[in-house]
């Protein structure tokens, strides 16, 4: 560098020189590091992938054979691809059902499947534990039975719902006995994933609790509750209907419970909702009488399109276009007969929905 | 004018599904079974591939895809006079009544809900490959 000093340099340009010499160093270390880093990224890929492919044909010779789950020879699992393996295993697990899984699981057996899952859910990080609940859970392992019913209530949402997805796989009888009843308080648990849950455990194990936990909630988790009965057995569902009807006066378990009416239980009750105070309760009793409504309740539906809510106006219309007694030529002579001009507008524009002019 | 319906090619099955290990699980259970299959990643590929084969002997296919819904192409090869009889199975993670509904209504022949069992799908396959080849016969 004794160039740098021939010339008559100030200060400033010396540390600029400097500074410009330092960015190209850094500049060309770190080009080497990221290519660096780029080969060994292409290089681990790349093993995955060769080691997937080979498991993947293992474990789809498994899924049709049970002789070859038994005695298919395995390829070697190093310690780097043991995650890869439990990954690709669970996948494989999720996709098929029946005899696929036995097979699955007399395939796992033979293999360090339990052994790495059992070590990742006691020393891992948070997503190896939860890997491993995952795992242990599809392997139907009874042994952590226990232990599962206590992550059930961690505080981490996607730990605890895996857990409880893993003790439905080991004994789906726990869904009723302990799933269900502290669905209320885990809210945080994605509620598409609580009803795979429930379907899984099947309508005959959680019928019966989830009416208890329903009767027994408060208002507010009543309605929240609500959305998982359409896995309930019907019988139920129309009881439990009935009795929230019958028993509740809160405009959101109202409404919940009106969009559950599938029978013509109750329908004095739901006529009577017509008047309530609240809009949508009186929106869904209306929506509800267009499917079970008698003669007798078109009078009500007939002060309902004169509401001061077009939603209500809007469905009470739609509901008296739909009942099965009424024809063309009635509903016409209904629309004339209306004094109040939103009524006759809210009247035609349901008629036109259904061809009626 | 309507064409008349071709034979299908023997054993091809045409499975249409996104979810690329699936496909491969798919693909494998039918090649053992003695079926040649042609896989299609999403919508627009299964249309182009309805508009440039032969008919095959059945479609094994998804609901959710990219680009062109299951639905679209259960319509798609009921309105072709060259897939119009091609026995179709739906293999959806959809388990609503509306969903089965709606595609039974389309013209599908069979729904299998995922997870799946693989001797079931065989056997459902199967049935409506010999079904339809013995229609094919009598038209």
């Amino acid at each position: 560098m004794d160039w740098l000093y021939r010339y008559d340099f100030d200060t400033l340009t010396l540390i600029a020189v400097w500074c410009l010499a330092g960015v190209l160093v850094t500049t060309v270390v770190l080009f080497f590091y990221a290519i660096g880093l780029r080969t060994a990224t292409l290089i681990r890929n790349r093993r995955r992938g060769a080691f997937i492919r080979r498991w993947r044909e293992v474990f789809a010779m498994a899924v049709i054979n049970h002789d070859a789950a038994a005695a298919l020879p395995l390829p070697v699992v190093h310690r780097h691809d043991e995650t890869d393996l439990l990954e690709e295993w669970n996948r494989v697990r999720s996709l098929v059902d029946g005899k696929a899984i036995d097979n699955l699981i007399v395939l796992a057996r033979r293999t360090a499947i339990r052994k790495i899952a059992v070590r990742k859910l006691h020393h891992g990080r948070l997503s190896s534990r939860i890997l491993a609940v995952h795992t242990l859970g599809h392997l139907r392992d009874e042994g952590f039975r226990d232990e599962f019913l206590e992550l059930v209530d961690h505080p981490h949402t996607v730990l605890s719902i895996t857990a409880a997805e893993a003790l439905i796989e080991i004994d789906p009888a726990l869904a009723g006995s302990t799933i269900v009843p502290m669905l209320a308080r885990r809210r945080d648990w994605p509620r598409d994933r609580v009803s795979v849950l429930l379907r899984r455990a099947g309508s005959e194990r959680i019928s019966e609790p989830v009416y208890r936990a329903i009767r027994s909630a408060t208002d507010a988790d009543k309605a929240y509750l609500l959305q998982f009965t359409r896995l309930v057995e019907p019988e139920v569902l129309d009881a439990l209907v009935s009795d929230l009807l019958r028993e509740n006066n809160d405009p959101a378990v109202l409404n919940a419970a009106l969009k559950l009416v599938n029978g013509f239980s109750g329908v004095p009750r739901i006529a009577a909702l017509l008047r309530h105070d609240v809009w949508f309760v009186r929106m869904q009793a209306a929506k509800v009488l267009g499917r079970v409504g008698q003669q007798e309740h078109l009078s009500l539906l007939l002060e309902l399109v004169s509401d001061p809510e077009w939603w209500v106006r809007y469905r009470a219309a739609q509901s008296i276009a739909s009942l099965p007694f009424l024809g063309p030529n009635r509903l016409r002579q209904i629309r004339a007969e209306q004094a109040d001009p939103y009524a006759s507008d809210i009247l035609g524009q349901a008629y036109a929905e259904v061809g009626i002019a | 004018m309507v064409a008349e319906p071709s034979q299908p090619a023997p054993n091809r099955v045409l499975v249409v599904e996104d979810n690329e290990h699936l496909a491969f699980m798919l693909r494998f259970i039918l090649e053992r079974s003695g079926y040649d299959v042609i896989w299609a990643p999403n919508g627009r590929d299964a249309e182009r591939a309805i508009a440039n084969i032969e008919p095959v002997s059945a479609v094994l296919l998804d609901l959710m895809l990219p680009y062109v819904s299951g639905y679209e192409l259960i319509r798609i090869l009921r309105d072709d006079p060259l897939w119009r009889y091609v026995p179709i199975i739906v293999l959806s993670g959809k388990v609503m009544e509306e969903d089965i509904v709606k595609a039974l209504d389309l013209g599908a022949n069979d729904y299998v809900t995922k997870p799946f069992r693989p001797e079931e799908l065989l056997a459902r396959i199967r049935r409506l490959v010999i079904d339809n080849e013995r229609l094919q016969r009598l038209r």
